[in-house]
């Protein structure tokens, strides 16, 4: 294992785990920025994978993983920057971003 | 194994338990800004991890794009919501648990899979750097994404603006 | 010449919508001081982006027809939308020509990284126009609305990238393309870009978000998120049915009945207008999932049913525009002060709603409960029958209330979005067998 050339399986299992890690973030965070960061951290770990791919997996077209990597850099961009506007407007009114405390449709 | 094998192996290993331990440390930290700066630490590593992969292009947006300017704007995120960085930032326990029981099943699941199965690799990988080519992709077989995707900046640009704006 | 006759109609459509957000953009200082102008230029280019739909094939004319006329509705909306700041009106008149765009991208695109991409403009839009609602609720609902959208969109991609994976393309799913070794990556794959699609519909185990922007966004601005995003995210999932039907179809069945009884229930236990269709949406959308599962008549009637659906709720929530972003109690609603027109509006909608004979509404649900006896038999239909019947129950709660006031003399504000869904509720309730005809073209049946 540790003397096989660093081939495919590394790179999936790297961004496996990195997928995991966020998607446990993601859901046990109760800090609304801190969800946002494990999302990145999710979309971040699809990356490495579909990168992985366009090297190493024959496809019919050519380094579509990575065009599909930009693509999702793109969408992480702009979701970043609508997450974060919410997320401080919400602080400025409620002086709380825990995402328990976002709750008060339910009474 | 060559001297590139070696080399490549060394980097690859070194920058991933890097990146796992400082993913780790993301979701755990406590205090905000430094969950931000570990994340900071892990998309650096997959910049590196790009250029292992030969996807220079992406090498250099990752640093841009993520290291540059989505993370300056959490930090800006962080900062402006004052009291919040360092509250117990995590959910309850319940939740904690049956988060870390998904995140675990799925990675079960999914390591299985692509260990398992047995993928259709090219004889010789892609190796020369990609930007060219990506480019030229990008501007014919991928056009009409690629203009959808500046309706979909200019459409998180406009709400990013509108929401925060302070009247 | 030659040059405009090779685009291709969606394609058409995009391109004036994109010229009508641009030129809104553009003049924004002006513009935000004459809500008039401003509705005017937005309607103008959103009937432009009908006209190169026309030239389409039937699903292009149904999808871009529909999304147009929820843009229509909101639009018409813009100058009274109860927004925290008013100063924002163009924005928000950009972001509806925005989210337009976007659906109509994801019910219309070529190959799947468009249309993902498409969902993700109406998303952006959705969510920004729900938080732009006066008070601190549209802002809540806005932030979870964001970040369940956000995560089902982190399912497509993933979806997404083991369809690549499979098929090495990012094309619409066909049968049989697919290598044997990979099937069960491309099942995955295709049930994960369902879910994602099935977002946007707001069926069973995903339905929070959108459930609390129906409720507490501005009624206008809801009115559009909740039209667009199902007329999209019906033609989306019926084109992935017919492309994989092994995976999709017992799925949206399934979930679709879940949807059904969760909905229903839910409804019957609320005691406030709006919170009371954001709950029932979850019943209709149960009984498009289930259509969509029942082969090609059943996604016809899916489709027909969600333009029939789609016209009936824009209608009622411009009935109850104007009013504010708070709830509307049951015990409450004569003394909210409607205008007859609106009343008459409201109550024509919820009849429609509750499927009650001449309304639309009936022909649409006949339709699906015809589908779903066909390809599933007894049991499922009788579910669909309940939940449809059920309707009743709970669309008609604040009737007695809504005809009171139509009698009443309340000075009518002119209400063009009213008359404007209104009329295409009488027209479809007078000619259901045309829709129902481009519907099933529509689908190739």
């Amino acid at each position: 294992m540790a003397l096989a050339p660093i081939g495919l399986q590394h790179f999936l299992v790297l961004g496996t785990i990195l997928f995991c890690i966020g998607m446990y973030g993601a859901l046990s965070r109760s800090n609304a920025v801190g969800v946002l960061l494990s999302i990145e951290l999710m979309l971040n770990a699809v990356n490495v994978i579909m990168v992985a791919f366009a090297k190493f997996i024959d496809t019919p077209q050519e380094l579509a993983g990575q065009v599909f990597a930009i693509f999702i850099m793109t969408v992480a961009a702009a979701e970043a920057a609508v997450g974060l506007a919410i997320v401080i407007s919400v602080y400025r009114l409620r002086h709380s971003i825990q995402v328990d405390d976002i709750d008060l449709l339910k009474n | 194994m060559a001297a590139t094998d070696v080399f490549v192996a060394i980097v690859f290993y070194l920058v991933a338990a890097t990146m796992i331990l400082a993913g780790a440390s993301m979701v755990l930290a406590r205090n905000m800004v430094r969950s931000a700066l570990w994340l900071v630490l892990t998309l650096a590593g997959v910049a590196v991890m790009y250029v292992l992969l030969s996807a220079d292009f992406l090498a250099v947006a990752q640093i841009l794009v993520y290291v540059g300017a989505i993370m300056i704007l959490m930090l800006f995120a962080i900062m402006l919501t004052p009291n919040q960085v360092d509250l117990p930032s995590a959910a309850p326990q319940a939740q904690r648990i049956s988060a870390a029981l998904t995140a675990l099943a799925v990675f079960g699941i999914s390591v299985f899979v692509m260990l398992s199965h047995r993928w259709n690799v090219r004889a010789v990988p892609l190796d020369a750097p990609s930007s060219e080519r990506l480019g030229v992709l990008l501007m014919s077989t991928y056009v009409l994404p690629f203009e959808i995707a500046s309706l979909l900046l200019t459409a998180g640009m406009i709400g990013a603006i509108v929401i925060a704006r302070e009247e | 010449m030659n040059v405009l006759a090779s685009i291709p109609p969606p394609l058409g459509s995009v391109l004036i919508l994109v010229l009508g957000t641009l030129v809104i953009l553009l003049l924004t200082g002006r513009l935000s001081n004459s809500p008039t102008i401003l509705a005017t230029i937005g309607v103008l280019s959103l009937l432009g982006a009908a006209l190169p739909a026309m030239g389409g094939d039937a699903l292009t004319r149904v999808s871009v027809l529909g999304v147009v006329a929820a843009g229509l509705v909101g639009m018409l909306l813009v100058p009274s939308a109860e927004l925290h700041n008013s100063t924002q009106r163009p924005e928000v008149a950009a972001l509806i020509l925005l989210g337009s765009t976007g659906a109509i991208v994801l019910a219309t695109a070529g190959e799947l990284l468009s249309a993902a991409l498409g969902l993700e403009t109406l998303s952006l839009s959705a969510a920004v126009l729900v938080a732009l609602g006066r008070g601190a609720r549209p802002l809540e609902a806005a932030f979870r609305y964001f970040v369940l959208a956000a995560i089902s969109f982190a399912a497509l991609v993933y979806g997404l990238g083991l369809l690549l994976l499979a098929t090495g393309s990012f094309a619409w799913p066909r049968p049989g393309v697919v290598d044997p070794t990979y099937s069960y990556i491309w099942t995955i794959g295709v049930l994960l870009i369902g879910l994602g699609f099935a977002y946007k519909l707001a069926v069973f185990p995903l339905l929070w978000g959108p459930l609390d922007a129906y409720t507490a966004g501005a009624p206008g601005l809801a009115g559009f998120v909740m039209a667009a995003s199902k007329i999209a995210a019906v033609v989306a999932l019926a084109r992935l049915a017919a492309g994989a039907a092994v995976p999709m179809a017992p799925i949206l069945i399934g979930i679709g009945l879940v949807s059904i009884i969760w909905g229903t229930f839910g409804a019957l236990a609320q005691r406030e207008v709006r919170r009371m269709l954001a709950y029932s949406t979850v019943a209709n959308a149960g009984l498009m999932a289930l259509a969509l599962g029942c082969g090609p008549e059943g996604r016809a009637a899916a489709i027909f049913f969600v333009v029939i659906y789609v016209l009936t709720i824009l209608l009622a929530f411009a009935a109850m525009a104007g009013r504010g972003t708070g709830p509307l109690p049951f015990g409450e609603v004569r003394g909210e002060g409607l205008s007859a027109t609106r009343a008459l509006g409201l109550t024509l909608a919820l009849l429609s709603l509750a499927g009650i004979p001449p309304t639309p509404g009936f022909w649409a649900k006949l339709a699906i409960l015809d589908a779903s006896w066909s390809a599933l038999g007894f049991w499922p239909t009788l579910v669909a029958v309940i939940g449809g019947v059920a309707g009743v129950l709970y669309y008609l709660r604040p009737l007695p209330d809504l005809l009171a006031l139509t009698r009443a003399h309340v000075s009518s504000a002119p209400a063009p979005a009213v008359w404007f869904a209104g009329a295409a509720v009488v027209v479809l309730g007078l000619a259901p067998g045309f829709a129902y005809a481009v519907a099933r073209l529509a689908i190739g049946g």
